[in-house]
């Protein structure tokens, strides 16, 4: 059964303050999906009621066919997690902490010694594994919680802002091991960001979030555009003479149709429109400033 | 074996690993070791010598070996009484505050298992830590009566150590209880103290003079059968009659239920705070 996280409704508040409005997702297809907001916008709550730490003030969420209010073991056991910044007990080693993990989700000893092998060297933790916990960097602590939440290769990892904190190299090296999970296409990863650039890179879908509520969710397919610039200006050109599929922009004509590029330069030549280039485009973030109006980050 | 008791020994013996390595516990070591230390010297500038009951036990009556040995542990009980009390605010206190205030609940919340399994685990880790401090008084105890006296201690020995024993769940329980309420450690460890060390003395000081009963039910005065089983009299009871004998069983029996009652009923209630606390 492929994994499924569904949220429907779900309000979070304290007292008046409203974290998390009436949101409502369904998360069905393997992939990247990057929550993008301001500080704020209500991301780490949605992620908190999402893993059992907080609770919906209303709304239900359900992980693969399982509501997380009568099954939260169970769904936990689907998942793999980093919520906020990782902390982890002072005098414990990091192998002795990832041992742990290994034991409590199921895997027995003498599998968990290979295990953690393996996860240590994807999130590039295992030359400080047999250090104690105390004297790890913000780095180091995010790797090792990035690895406490793969270690069982669960289906659904959910990462709260995973690259805060880390060195240009950490980051670079996170936004790589994430890639290199959704390669085959087949976990459902969820993750937050405040990082336009790091959502357009990484992500398959985007939930743009603002003051607890969705106010966008956008496919890769739906962001990406074909921009060609029209000689003499798109503008010129009278609607009915565009080809289906076509806006004109400024000086450009913009297609969300990508895939049949040479299908479509034939439509435009056919018709005499004389163009000089032609680039893909994502517009992540004037989609993200269009709706998230008027908010600092 | 059944996954609950599984995992709650996992999580015993991950807990039971960080409290042995922590401060917590070598200062608590040093503190026993300290107490163990000073008693040492007394028993043997003392009743290694002129072995005599101080004035405000002295009844006129005459002092056979036996009142003597009873004496000696009883002074032991009496200055060790307080163990469980640092031992339950160090290991217990944070227990549960410590995870929201330093963040590791994001990790171990998350993991699963039910809160009720992570709850057990913990605190039996922090009984067993503090079981631990409290056998080395033992040990230090029994050693020290062992070369003065030449000969095992008595049945009430043992009585009085399952009395701290018990003493240590019923404080453990309690600092649990109030660690599920606070998010900030420093909360949780004034609270015990001021629960423990204020009101407790205080409600016991006033039902004594305003009732002139003892107030058994209450753990300070529940908690004192440790040196009760020597010699039947606690200074800090101005209600009961003092005596030079034991306490008597029904006595022993009495205040080791009322232990067991405040470690059950404050456990479950702890128990039941956490499975509803939210970190948010």
């Amino acid at each position: 059964m492929a994994p499924s996280v569904e949220i429907r409704n779900l309000t979070k508040s304290f007292g008046r303050i409203i974290a998390v409005k009436d949101v409502s997702l369904t998360l069905d297809k393997p992939g990247i999906v990057t929550l993008l907001g301001p500080n704020g916008a209500g991301k780490t709550s949605l992620m908190k009621i999402v893993t059992g730490i907080s609770r919906a003030t209303s709304g239900s969420v359900t992980v693969n066919g399982l509501a997380i209010e009568d099954n939260l073991s169970k769904v936990l056991g689907f998942m793999g997690t980093l919520v906020e910044q990782p902390e982890f007990y002072s005098y414990l080693r990091g192998r002795e902490i990832l041992e742990f993990i290994c034991r409590i989700r199921g895997i027995p000893a003498r599998d968990s010694r290979e295990r953690i092998r393996e996860i240590s060297e994807l999130t590039g933790c295992s030359n400080f594994l047999e250090r104690k916990a105390s004297g790890y960097s913000r780095g180091m602590k995010q790797r090792l919680g990035l690895a406490a939440a793969l270690v069982h290769d669960p289906e659904i990892i959910i990462l709260d802002e995973p690259t805060f904190g880390l060195d240009p190299r950490g980051m670079f090296e996170m936004r790589n091991i994430l890639r290199d999970l959704n390669k085959r296409r087949e976990k459902i990863i969820l993750l937050s960001t405040h990082l336009i650039q790091e959502a357009k890179e990484l992500s398959d879908r985007v939930i743009i979030m603002n003051n607890g509520s969705v106010v966008k969710d956008i496919s890769n397919e739906e962001r990406n555009f074909l921009k060609i610039r029209v000689l003499g200006g798109a503008k010129l050109l009278k609607p009915e003479d565009l080809p289906d599929g076509f806006r004109p922009d400024g000086d450009y004509l913009l297609t969300e149709n990508t895939e049949s590029v040479p299908k479509i330069l034939k439509q435009l030549i056919d018709r005499g429109i004389m163009f000089d280039r032609v680039q893909e485009y994502n517009d992540l973030e004037e989609i993200y400033l269009n709706n998230v109006n008027g908010v600092k980050q | 074996m059944n996954e609950g008791v599984f995992k709650t020994g996992l999580v015993f013996s991950h807990y039971f690993r960080n409290y042995y390595r922590s401060r917590s516990f070598y200062l608590m070591l040093f503190i026993v070791i300290l107490v163990v230390s000073l008693l040492t010297y007394l028993s043997f500038r003392y009743f290694a010598y002129n072995a005599d009951l101080p004035n405000f036990l002295r009844t006129g009556i005459v002092i056979n070996d036996s009142l003597k040995r009873s004496e000696f542990q009883y002074i032991w009980e009496f200055a060790g009484n307080y163990l469980p009390v640092f031992a339950g605010v160090f290991f217990g206190s944070p227990a549960i505050s410590s995870e929201i205030e330093s963040r590791t609940a994001f990790n171990t919340f998350t993991l699963p298992m039910p809160r009720f399994v992570l709850y057990s685990g913990k605190f039996l880790a922090a009984f067993s830590v503090s079981a631990l401090i409290m056998s080395i008084f033992y040990v230090g105890q029994l050693t020290n009566y062992l070369l003065l006296y030449e000969r095992l201690p008595g049945f009430n020995f043992f009585q009085s150590y399952v009395a701290m024993l018990l003493f240590a769940l019923a404080i453990i329980s309690i600092t649990f209880l109030v660690s599920t309420v606070f998010n900030k450690n420093t909360y949780a460890y004034i609270s015990v103290f001021i629960l423990y060390f204020l009101v407790f003395n205080t409600a016991s000081l006033v039902i004594t003079f305003l009732y002139n009963v003892t107030p058994y039910y209450l753990l300070n005065v529940a908690s004192s059968i440790d040196f009760e089983v020597y010699i039947n009299f606690n200074p800090f009871d101005f209600a009961s009659v003092p005596s030079l004998s034991p306490a008597p069983a029904s006595q022993i029996i009495t205040y080791f239920l009322v232990m067991v009652i405040y470690t059950v009923s404050t456990f479950m209630a702890g128990a039941f705070i956490f499975e509803n606390k939210e970190v948010n």
